[in-house]
């Protein structure tokens, strides 16, 4: 198990490296420069060249990188272009928010996913195709129009929850849960269905395996011998699922982020990307990938934790 | 996602000429005491000359050296009275009596420091250069009093002033502006709470208890916080929910015991022609053609059913009902006519019509469709190519013939078509210059009362023969608030409510 | 037909699918004759008829423009739903070889795989698809196989996980002693193992792809301005969703009525593909209550443990109708006996041993009879009162070990579990039982064998472990089905061995049912014998084996191999 956690560990700093490699490759081809966009239109090419000399990006592309990584060695994500505050605090600030969103939602899928799912694969008939419309029907819904519902009926017509912002966990836990309660829906309902499907698919193996027989001819109850067995058995492609779910989440955050007006990390890699503020988007997509990176290491800890198979593989 | 709804968002500081009150949004809180208004993100710093804030958060902690009335007329602040020495002079008396947060002076020497800060500053507030570029240099006369020294004449400098040009920093936070990038050190009505602020998200400020200014020149609230928002979903949500007090909103909007106020048409919106010349593509060199686009469009329909029915029919003319020398018979120069237009196309020899590429961004695609709608129907066929991420850069690329802009008028002819009709305009790539258009900028500037309306009514309907432009209507900007908390002077001219057009319900 | 054909006609008979086929192909279809089933012209304007509802002359109403809404939406469906196809079929072709071979390769091979995966998915897309359209002028298809590169990781962690599961089956251990080769072995019996949850997420990658395609016309890539798309229909119905809601409509329903259609099919392709599922093997709580027989109830012997008493099991045929696997079958057990159950595979004997603890899996069930078990009737109790009989009075031991124990719980904690559920006593105090209880069944190293895991226990070991199981309950009767059946010769002695010093040591009456009639020779003091479902003979061992009564049983007999001994002097198989 150790062996498996430092392994994990071990490819993550040559992962990011690749990553951060290959987002300033990506980012370079993006159109648009940010001197001009600073500039705005009207710029003679000599302010803008003017500019970029400034900013230090008429420098070779390599030399730039250079820099950024030897900045990021020493801990320095640099400045931004555009704000002239350090890419550190945007991101320190707007990290929080996301990674909030991504673990709630992710939550609420897994639990709301796996229940569904389960039910479904234990009952059968009329109410295993109600589950499946259902999750069906959850995947097909387009994440923003359910935001939208969502806040018409819980924020407007019952004013239960809050319509959007952010309140830190710190300075008040309520808040900070009624602020996300439905972001985490709107993001976590898509996942829903993907992870019912697998665990139904999984339940119903496992459910016609030998062991279930065992089980109930010592006499276990038919709950605890799903919830506690069952379940266990089903969960590696289920807990796989998860994190493709939390994945995708996180990708989907952008739109999310802005109808509800959280300050996470997708909005600000959407707006540096409009402003071309290099630095911020570069420190964003460091951010991103490392988390990203620390949910695949935490999924395939979870998934090594209740199979012992793959543990001793 | 990101603003699509309304033609009047603001898309970055690139297309913005001059800044008027067409920026908008507020925030609301709920209680008498303080104000919480939804504003759309640009600048993320408080300096105000190195990126544009946002107007309602520069205006919170910087005072301006005018003010201007909903009417239009230019009032005096910090500035208290001003004269036109000669066509490049101007030169200003200042009130003794304002200190900044920081403890310094505000005098012409702080005048000074702020506009040569300003304009050595790079990159520099976009919609505060136009002004700015006009000043050659400034003097200080006297404590009270300072000169500014023009290239050549600009008469709506002081309207500049209020707006984005006139901004003042504290003299002695100027010498070391990297600290104003989270600090405001202005002599403004209210002071920036930074606990409570985060940057380019939520705003927090407490009135300024030395404010030089009273309750009855300027009513504030105890508590002001501008929340940045991009999506107008979330804006609407907040509004409905409580959450704010004010807020802009697009047409046919309804918010429960909210009231709708309507800012005056200023914003300039459709197609820009930048090839008059024909040297990219040659059709549009004739002005016939130009013209045809012009009769092609039926403009009542594209106010009504795109800008919400908020504006006036307009002949392509960076000319509204404001501006000096404004006649009715103006706005009619163009009517609805496809025979018409398709007779000019076939005069000027294209009986076929001809194909045009147009710079798009896809935030403007409504109006960009619409206008495309009625040009393919008399055979021009227009492929929008969408530039999202780009748009300034191709802009400035001189690769295009046509793009889709969003522009503001002031209502002050002279800048209104200095701004967009001559060389230096910001959205003029190609360069061009018509010499009657400057022939007549510079008779009209020099001339007064009467001569001068009849110039500009001149300038206008050549303009609107010229065609530079393929624009429906100037449209006006909606604001949504709260009657229980703020009290809203609807402005009569230009764009939509200043800070100080905000006050609370039941007075300071 | 085989099975898996018969599943896939019976899966598409269903109502909802066939409806979602016809959904799926009648929508492409229409799409792709849009310019046949829709005149109109989309990108025809009428800026004095905007958002109209359904009209005569615009079926599904006009959008903000005055375009008409059906032509649109044919129009803009046939690119959508053609070009979702593209990253779909470029993962699945990276993904599926690239995880079946990690998965069964392990190794270094899969290290460098999951390396690559793990940097596919911590890229991020935005950026990515950003570039691309910038290096390709906006085009679909290049940014739709960026996609599908990019998200190839999600199908291939799939394919990698069920492959690493499916390797550690039992049958691929034989295929892979058996030396076929690994083409092979990956076709025939790892991929049939990963379908299941590969076409799951095939389908969840398609659905996906829509939202990606509807993202990018946010960003205002992929699609021109003017082609009508399904992607830019449902923003700008989002953008008009407070004042206009009608618009959301059309496009929202295609959208969603083509996703759900998709999950529909594949949900029956899914069974299909699983061909012939085992059934459940959870207890039904809403079994119906089998039929008392008929005739006078004939009271049982007074040292009878456990009677059964014209038993009769059903399962429904292929046609519908009932098939009887157990026929009138009845017969007692004394206290203390080994009774054996013999017979060939789909005699029933199996199904008999099942239905006394009322295990017989769904679909079958018990139509009627009676089992009684110190004189009460365990068919007549309901599922609750049943529970409390089972492991407590009555115990089973399952015929292969290893499948029998949950491959997640060591065997110490699963002990632990009967232990506190039986005996309600602390963990600690149940720890100490279940040691002693692995001692009891010859272990000698409890503490070790507690530690492991029932993947790293010999056969041997395991059918220990699942015997002390069945005794972690204290029962008095031991139901054991074919409990030497899967382990080697000289384990099976052992097994043997074990049983009778239980039954000696714990006063434990025993079931054995076997098709071993050596086993029942060794053992069991009365046997009976079915064919069939029907019990043909009963009698002591000597009785039955040496001198049958029956035609069968003496078929049975002769067919088995013996060493050349004297009739009649026990074997020892020490």
């Amino acid at each position: 198990m150790l062996r498996l956690c430092l392994r994990r560990l071990a490819s993550v700093v040559p992962i990011m490296a690749i990553v951060a490699t290959l987002t300033f490759l990506l980012i370079q081809l993006v159109p648009g420069d940010p001197a001009s966009f600073l500039l705005g239109t009207g710029a003679t090419p000599e302010q803008v060249a003017d500019l970029q000399a400034t900013l230090g990006l008429d420098r070779p592309a390599l030399v730039q990188y250079g820099d950024w990584l030897g900045g990021l060695f020493r801990g320095d994500l640099g400045v931004s272009l555009v704000s002239t505050q350090t890419v550190a605090e945007s991101l320190s600030s707007a990290l929080p928010v996301t990674v909030s969103v991504a673990v709630l939602s992710t939550v609420f899928t897994v639990l709301v996913g796996v229940t569904l799912g389960t039910v479904a694969a234990v009952r059968g008939g009329v109410v295993d195709r109600a589950v499946m419309w259902t999750a069906s029907i959850g995947m097909a819904i387009p994440s923003f129009w359910l935001a939208g519902m969502l806040v018409f009926a819980f924020a407007i017509r019952l004013p239960v929850l809050p319509a959007t912002g952010y309140v830190d966990f710190a300075a008040s836990p309520g808040e900070w849960l009624s602020h996300l309660v439905l972001p985490m829906i709107a993001v976590g309902l898509a996942g829903v269905g993907p992870v019912a499907f697998q665990t139904r698919a999984g339940v119903i193996d496992q459910l016609s395996r030998d062991y279930v027989r065992t089980l109930a001819a010592n006499g276990l109850s038919r709950r605890r011998i799903v919830c506690r067995h069952v379940l266990r058995n089903a969960s590696g492609p289920v807990v796989t699922v998860a994190s493709l779910g939390f994945v995708f989440a996180l990708g989907g955050v952008m739109v999310i982020e802005a109808i509800f007006n959280l300050p996470g990390v997708g909005t600000l890699m959407l707006s540096s990307i409009r402003q071309h503020d290099l630095p911020v988007v570069q420190g964003a997509v460091l951010a991103f990938s490392l988390i990203i990176v620390a949910v695949n290491l935490l999924t395939d800890v979870v998934a090594a934790t209740l199979n012992p198979r793959i543990r001793f593989s | 996602m990101v603003l699509r709804r309304t033609a009047l968002s603001l898309i970055g500081s690139t297309v913005l000429v001059a800044a008027t009150g067409c920026a908008g949004s507020g925030t609301g809180g709920s209680g008498q005491k303080t104000f919480t208004m939804s504003a759309f993100p640009t600048g993320n710093s408080m300096d105000p000359w190195k990126t544009q804030l946002s107007q309602y958060v520069a205006a919170a902690t910087y005072d301006t050296l005018t003010h201007v009335n909903a009417d239009g007329t230019v009032v005096p602040w910090l500035a208290t009275s001003w004269d036109y020495s000669d066509a490049t002079t101007l030169v200003m008396e200042l009130r003794t009596d304002v200190v900044f947060t920081d403890g310094a002076s505000f005098d012409a020497e702080a005048v000074k420091a702020n506009i040569e800060y300003a304009k050595s500053v790079t990159p520099s507030n976009v919609a505060a250069q136009p002004y700015l570029a006009y000043i050659q240099s400034v003097d200080v006369v006297s404590k009270s009093k300072v000169r500014f020294n023009l290239t050549s004449s600009q008469p709506d400098l002081p309207y500049g002033f209020s707006q984005q040009a006139g901004w003042m920093v504290s003299p002695t936070a100027l010498k070391n502006p990297s600290a104003l990038a989270d600090t405001a050190v202005g002599s403004g009505p209210y002071v920036l709470d930074k606990s409570a602020t985060t940057q380019n998200k939520t705003y927090t400020f407490t009135r300024n208890k030395n404010y030089w200014a009273t309750a009855a020149q300027w009513p504030r609230f105890e508590k002001l916080v501008v929340q940045l928002m991009t999506d107008l979903t979330a804006s609407d949500n907040a509004a409905r929910s409580g959450q704010i007090d004010y807020t802009t909103v697009t047409a046919g909007t309804e918010i429960t015991g909210w009231k709708i106020s309507e800012g005056a048409a200023c914003a300039f919106h459709g197609f820009t022609i930048f090839d008059v010349e024909g040297t990219i593509n040659k059709p549009l060199g004739d002005v016939r053609v130009r013209q045809a686009m012009n009769y092609a469009i039926d403009r009542e329909a594209i106010l009504k059913s795109v800008l919400g029915g908020h504006g006036d029919v307009n002949a392509s003319t960076p000319f509204g009902r404001d501006s000096t020398g404004y006649t009715r018979s103006i706005d009619s120069y163009y009517s609805y006519d496809v025979a018409k237009a398709k007779r000019l196309l076939r005069q000027a020899g294209y009986p076929n019509g001809f194909s045009v590429k147009v710079l798009n961004n896809p935030q403007w695609d409504q109006m960009a469709q619409a206008l495309a709608g009625y040009l393919r129907k008399v055979g021009i066929d227009v492929e929008l190519s969408n530039h999202g991420d780009d748009l300034v850069q191709q802009t400035n690329s001189g690769k295009w013939a046509m793009s889709t802009s969003l522009q503001a008028v002031t209502g002050l002819p002279y800048s209104d078509f200095t701004f967009l009709m001559t060389k230096s305009s910001s959205m003029n790539p190609l360069g061009n210059s018509n010499a009657k258009v400057n022939a007549l900028l510079a008779e009209a500037v020099s001339a007064e009362g009467a001569e001068q309306k009849r110039l500009y009514a001149e300038l206008a309907e050549y303009a609107a023969e010229q065609a530079w432009y393929v624009i429906p209507a100037l449209s006006s900007q909606l604001h949504a608030y709260n009657p229980d908390v703020v009290k809203v002077v609807e402005p009569e001219r230009v764009g939509g409510p200043m800070l100080y057009h905000l006050t609370p319900v039941g007075g300071e | 037909m085989t099975p898996s054909i018969t599943a896939l006609r019976k899966a598409l008979a269903r109502p909802a699918v066939w409806v979602s086929l016809i959904w799926l192909i009648g929508i492409s279809v229409a799409c792709a004759m849009a310019s046949v089933l829709a005149p109109i012209d989309p990108l025809e304007q009428d800026l004095s008829n905007t958002f109209s509802g359904p009209s005569a002359l615009h079926w599904l109403g006009s959008d903000e423009l005055g375009r008409d809404i059906y032509s649109r939406l044919l129009h803009g469906g046939g690119g959508l739903l053609l070009t979702a196809l593209i990253p779909v079929g470029v993962s699945l072709l990276l993904a599926v070889p690239g995880g079946l071979l990690a998965g069964y390769l392990s190794g270094r091979v899969d290290a460098a795989a999951t390396f690559v995966v793990d940097i596919l998915f911590a890229l991020p897309g935005l950026v990515v698809v950003l570039a691309i359209a910038a290096v390709s002028d906006n085009n679909l298809v290049v940014m739709a196989v960026a996609f599908g590169v990019l998200t190839s990781g999600a199908i291939f962690r799939v394919v990698r996980t069920a492959t690493a599961a499916a390797r550690e089956l039992p049958y691929v251990d034989a295929a892979l002693v058996s030396r076929l080769s690994r083409l092979r072995i990956l076709a025939r019996h790892i991929l049939p193992n990963v379908t299941g949850p590969l076409i799951v997420q095939a389908i969840v990658h398609y659905s996906g792809t829509f939202l990606f395609l509807t993202s990018l016309s946010f960003l205002g890539l992929g699609f021109s301005p003017e082609t009508p798309s399904w992607g830019q229909m449902t923003l700008n119905a989002a953008q008009n969703l407070d004042q206009h809601p009608w618009l959301m409509v059309p496009v929202g329903f295609a959208l969603t009525a083509t996703v759900l259609a998709l999950n529909l099919v594949g949900n029956a392709l899914l069974e299909a593909v699983s061909g012939h599922r085992r059934p459940s093997q959870l207890p039904d709580p809403r079994r119906p209550v089998p039929d008392e027989p008929a005739d006078a109830v004939v009271p049982p012997a007074p040292a009878s443990v456990l009677t059964v008493d014209r038993l009769h099991v059903c399962y429904p045929g292929q046609d519908g109708s009932d098939r009887a696997v157990v026929r009138d079958v009845g017969f007692q057990l004394q206290r203390g006996e080994v009774f054996g159950l013999v017979g060939e595979s789909g005699s029933g004997k199996t199904t008999t041993a099942l239905s006394i603890l009322g295990l017989v899996p769904p679909p079958g069930r018990v139509t009627s009879g009676r089992v009684l078990l110190h004189g009460e009737d365990l068919l007549r109790l309901n599922e609750a009162q049943l529970r409390k009989v089972r492991g407590s009075r009555i115990g089973l031991v399952a015929q292969e070990p290893m499948a029998a124990l949950d491959p997640s719980f060591t065997v110490g904690s699963q002990l632990g579990e009967m232990i506190c559920l039986h005996r309600r006593v602390r963990r600690r105090e149940a720890r100490q039982i279940a040691l002693s209880l692995l001692t009891r069944v010859g272990l000698p190293d409890p503490a070790a064998v507690a530690r492991r895991y029932p993947h790293q226990l010999s056969g041997g070991i395991a059918q220990r472990v699942a015997i002390a199981l069945a005794l972690s309950g204290e029962p008095d009767v031991l139901v054991a089905d074919e409990p030497t059946a899967a382990l080697d010769v000289t384990v099976q002695a052992e097994i043997i061995d074990l049983l009778l010093h239980l039954r000696e040591e714990s006063a434990l009456t025993l079931l054995l049912v076997t098709h071993d009639l050596g086993v029942v020779a060794d053992i069991c003091d009365r046997v009976a014998v079915m064919s069939d479902g029907r019990l043909i003979e009963e009698g002591t061992t000597e009785a039955v084996l040496l001198s049958p009564a029956q035609e069968y049983t003496r078929t049975l007999v002769a067919a088995t191999p013996r060493l050349p001994v004297d009739a009649g002097e026990e074997r020892s198989w020490a």
